[in-house]
């Protein structure tokens, strides 16, 4: 771990050198903190279930059994499938305007006191209003989504990118100027290296922005997709369900996370040195 | 050191932006040099530039569709003149302040736990990480399912909302702590609670006021989202009800009203309150 350097007290939990066998083997395992705080969460789920009513917290297993019952009788593919697209679609766009409204407020006085003004009121705005509103104008079609994540999540991107404008050195651009470098070379080789890990920044806030927008957006107005399948669980007051659909709406968005966004960090910035390199 | 720099960053790949807000995106945002006459036609420009574009959309939508502006500040005067906007805009702030307070106190609780000690860190680090990427409104309709509409699931549901946001903040705050003063305070023999009080709270000072300031804004949107199910009155509540009668006026009427609150309450109380907090250390622009 490399927070060992930043260590406050001396209150960690660890196995000694001198520590019979047994105790280094229940270390090694199952007291390892990934393996034990899913085993924590497990039992307090297994004696919550066992305590309660079954419609209050259903079981692990009422859990599985809806979830098999949902993968025979619905068509979840379907409704991962519809919920990525819109979530997709308005990211897309949330880019598409969020990237020349940062570059715009960075490149001049009047843009940047325009805009700014514009992006900080669509800041302070909460994400219900444009999901209910996206709803009531387009109702049910794919320009519901569209606009209601674009408008959450554009201001966002505009803030980082400017913030990546902002960081690129001048001296590098003066230097650029002096011998002549084409602007293309400039725009590759010194602004998009030093804007990049602000892009990245940005990309993966407005994508949390707009799933979270998307979600409340299907739970309301839609009659498609997971949100709209939680609600229907909710309606029917079936927990089993709601927790199926809640489990699968957070592993879809992370294995997204995990395959998407940090594959394509790590090729960008394979550039730079390992921790381990250093060390 | 350096390794220590690296490392903190490659850590951070995973972690989730902090939360912005209008009140602490602004000053990224500012050019260094403005004259105040210039900047003020600059706002008004935008104001013009806002309201000509808005104009120019109703006029080629229905009405009852997309309001014009006249027809939403009517809807704000209707509101303040009925005086139905003092009930609702207490009950959600009340709502907003109890559960931020609720918020801090466990967020900075977990995040003390995860920035001192190794093993709970990375015990705790994933579920964080999971719990802030939840869509708000699946918590408060779980709250809902488990406690009835009332006040205890509205609380619940936006205390578990936010409380990773703090805690994430907290634990970069205890990360920060100069470790010279620790190596110190241990080789004095200080104990622990003495060290928890007069190095760990004091360097955290300014990472509690971030949280407050970054999750202010942020607890009343999931209040607004909690509302949305869990209660009969409220700024989510309102939003609610003139979403059911198509009365897209009605929304944004509420909308700006709250958002103009928050905006005041930010500037006018929770600014002065970090001025003061933090009135120790100088501000960059007066260092350079």
């Amino acid at each position: 771990m490399p927070t060992q350097a930043n260590r406050v007290g001396h209150v960690s939990i660890g196995v000694q050198p001198e520590d019979p066998p047994w105790k280094r083997l229940l270390f090694k395992t199952v007291l390892q903190p990934k393996v034990a705080s899913v085993l924590v969460i497990v039992v307090c789920w297994l004696i919550a279930a066992a305590l309660l009513p079954q419609d209050v917290i259903p079981g692990p297993l009422d859990v599985l059994r809806e979830a098999k019952h949902i993968a025979i009788n619905d068509n979840p593919l379907q409704a991962i499938g519809i919920t990525m697209l819109r979530i997709l679609a308005a990211w897309a766009v949330a880019m598409a305007i969020g990237t020349p409204v940062g570059i715009l407020m960075a490149s001049g006085r009047v843009f940047n006191g325009v805009l700014r003004d514009l992006v900080l009121v669509f800041m302070a705005l909460p994400l219900v209003i444009w999901a209910l509103l996206a709803v009531l104008w387009f109702g049910g079609s794919l320009m519901a989504p569209i606009v209601a994540g674009a408008a959450v999540a554009f201001p966002f991107t505009a803030v980082n990118v400017y913030e990546g404008v902002a960081s690129v050195d001048r001296d590098m651009l003066r230097m650029a100027r002096v011998y002549r470098l084409p602007k293309l070379v400039v725009l590759r080789k010194i602004m998009m290296p030093s804007m990049m890990p602000f892009i990245f920044a940005s990309a993966r806030q407005a994508f949390a922005m707009v799933w979270k927008t998307i979600a409340i957006l299907e739970i309301f107005g839609a009659s498609s997709g997971m949100g709209w399948e939680i609600e229907g669980q909710y309606e029917r007051s079936s927990l089993a369900g709601v927790f199926v659909w809640i489990i699968t709406f957070a592993a879809v968005m992370m294995v997204f996370e995990l395959a998407v966004f940090s594959t394509f960090e790590k090729h960008t910035f394979r550039w730079r040195p390992k921790i381990g390199d250093l060390r | 050191m350096e390794a220590d720099k690296v490392s903190v960053s490659e850590e951070e790949l995973g972690a989730p932006a902090p939360v912005m807000t209008a009140l602490t995106a602004a000053p990224m945002m500012k050019p260094p040099h403005e004259s105040r006459w210039g900047s003020a036609l600059i706002h008004i420009l935008a104001i013009v530039v806002v309201l000509a574009a808005w104009y120019v959309i109703t006029l080629f939508t229905p009405k009852y569709i997309f309001p014009t502006p006249q027809a939403v500040w009517e809807e704000m005067w209707q509101i303040l003149s009925s005086g139905d906007l003092w009930p609702q805009l207490s009950a959600t702030l009340q709502r907003t302040v109890y559960s931020l307070i609720g918020a801090m106190v466990i967020g900075t609780a977990l995040g003390i736990v995860m920035g001192i000690n190794n093993y709970w860190e990375s015990f705790t680090r994933n579920w964080v990480y999971m719990a802030l990427s939840m869509p708000g409104i699946v918590w408060a309709m779980l709250c809902v399912l488990w406690f009835g509409i009332n006040e205890i699931a509205l609380f619940i549901a936006v205390v578990f909302i936010i409380f990773p946001y703090v805690a994430v903040n907290v634990f970069e705050g205890v990360k920060g702590i100069d470790r010279e003063l620790l190596d110190m305070g241990r080789s004095f023999k200080v104990e622990r609670g003495a060290m928890i009080r007069k190095i760990v709270l004091p360097s955290l000072t300014p990472y509690l006021v971030g949280a407050v300031r970054q999750n202010f804004a942020n607890s009343w949107k999931m209040v607004t989202i909690a509302e949305l199910f869990g209660a009969s009155m409220g700024i989510g509540f309102m939003i609610r009800t003139g979403f059911e009668f198509f009365d897209s006026a009605m929304m944004l009427a509420w909308v700006a009203w709250f958002a103009l609150v928050i905006v005041a309450i930010e500037y006018a109380i929770i600014g002065p309150f970090r001025k003061y907090m933090l009135r120790w250390r100088p501000e960059i622009d007066e260092v350079i």
